[in-house]
């Protein structure tokens, strides 16, 4: 059995504890795994489904299909990869079934105490019409975008997360951006000109 | 001609350098300086999405599904065994039934029958034989081997 305490476990790479779940069945080195992605999973399945209930759902079904799938691990992949891919395939497949539920922007607010009420209030208005357009945008490209700008990911590993071509990652990517800036363009406008009225 | 700049300004993310050809393309293009001016907005406000925190009882949950989802597995894994232990008795016995009922039917066959094909044919040979010594007057030997030769030819 491991004799390894979870401290000295902290330290091991992710392949290294996927090694310690696929021989040993080992809980602790899962839950380290867990403590290191489960934020970025959740947001970047936040970002695809727009729903943070749904959202939660999907993310544990992430690493429960990963835990019941321990002895398939293959050591030669990069383990961020595989589980980047298997929360894109779940989120699509809940995006198939047709169950897109309505943007929970409440989640999306800012907390900052360094901010005044009124500049707080400014920016959480401005990231509100960001995350309203963004959710505009069609799955793929979202997910591209999120994946490019946010997760630091080159094209390739886009390519190879959702499955598609180097030129469809480029495609998604550059109509997406240019799509984001009409929409945020055309909403800040409107925005703007309600507040005049008003 | 701005096609190819769109594209490159659009690759760039938050804090990327623009190359030389490109900067210079810019200072020149009106167009182009708007929507790298736009990009790098977009870029900010992508890079400035907060992360949503996890439930505070994320890992318990997930825990739960996997405890429950393996006992599941294992339960069906013992039904299996159950069910294929079960299916091998059945099996058996419909095979030695199925044997044992042959087994009668094929005594049954060979008490109606008062010889195997080969005494019949066996006789019927013996009754030719007569025949020929009978009008030839040969000994039924040499008609016998006569008539032997002819059948493995």
């Amino acid at each position: 059995m491991v004799k390894a305490n979870m401290e000295d476990k902290r330290k091991l790479k992710d392949e290294k504890l996927m090694m310690l779940i696929n021989l040993y069945d080992d809980r602790e080195a899962f839950e380290i795994i867990m403590d290191r992605y489960k934020k970025k999973i959740l947001n970047l399945v936040l970002r695809i489904t727009g729903n943070f209930h749904v959202a939660e759902e999907i993310s544990q079904d992430v690493f429960v299909s990963l835990y019941l799938n321990r002895k398939r691990y293959d050591i030669k992949g990069k383990f961020s990869s595989l589980i980047f891919k298997i929360a894109i395939n779940k989120s699509f497949n809940y995006l198939k079934k047709g169950k897109e539920l309505p943007l929970d922007s409440e989640k999306f607010k800012l907390r900052d105490n360094s901010l005044t009420p009124y500049e707080l209030a400014l920016k959480n208005e401005r990231k509100r019409i960001f995350e309203e357009n963004l959710q505009k945008l069609s799955p793929v490209e979202r997910t591209a975008l999120i994946l490019y700008t946010k997760e630091g990911k080159s094209y390739n590993e886009i390519a190879d997360l959702m499955e598609c071509s180097l030129q469809s990652v480029k495609n998604f990517i550059h109509r997406g951006k240019l799509k984001l800036i009409k929409l945020v363009e055309e909403s800040t406008k409107k925005s703007s000109g309600e507040e005049k009225n008003v | 001609m701005c096609k190819e700049f769109e594209e490159k300004i659009i690759e760039k993310r938050k804090n990327e350098k623009f190359e030389d050809f490109l900067l210079e393309h810019i200072s020149m293009c009106p167009k182009c300086r708007v929507l790298k001016r736009k990009n790098e907005e977009i870029n900010d406000l992508l890079e400035e999405i907060t992360y949503v925190d996890t439930s505070k009882d994320f890992n318990e949950k997930v825990f739960e599904k996997i405890d429950r989802l393996e006992n599941m597995n294992n339960e069906h894994i013992t039904n299996g065994v159950k069910g294929k232990f079960l299916y091998t008795i059945a099996a058996s016995i419909i095979l030695f039934l199925s044997i044992f009922l042959a087994g009668v039917d094929v005594n049954k066959t060979k008490k109606e029958m008062p010889y195997s094909l080969s005494d019949l044919r066996h006789e019927k040979l013996l009754e030719e034989i007569e025949q020929v010594t009978e009008n030839n007057n040969l000994s039924p030997l040499s008609v016998y081997d006569e008539w032997q030769f002819k059948m493995d030819n």
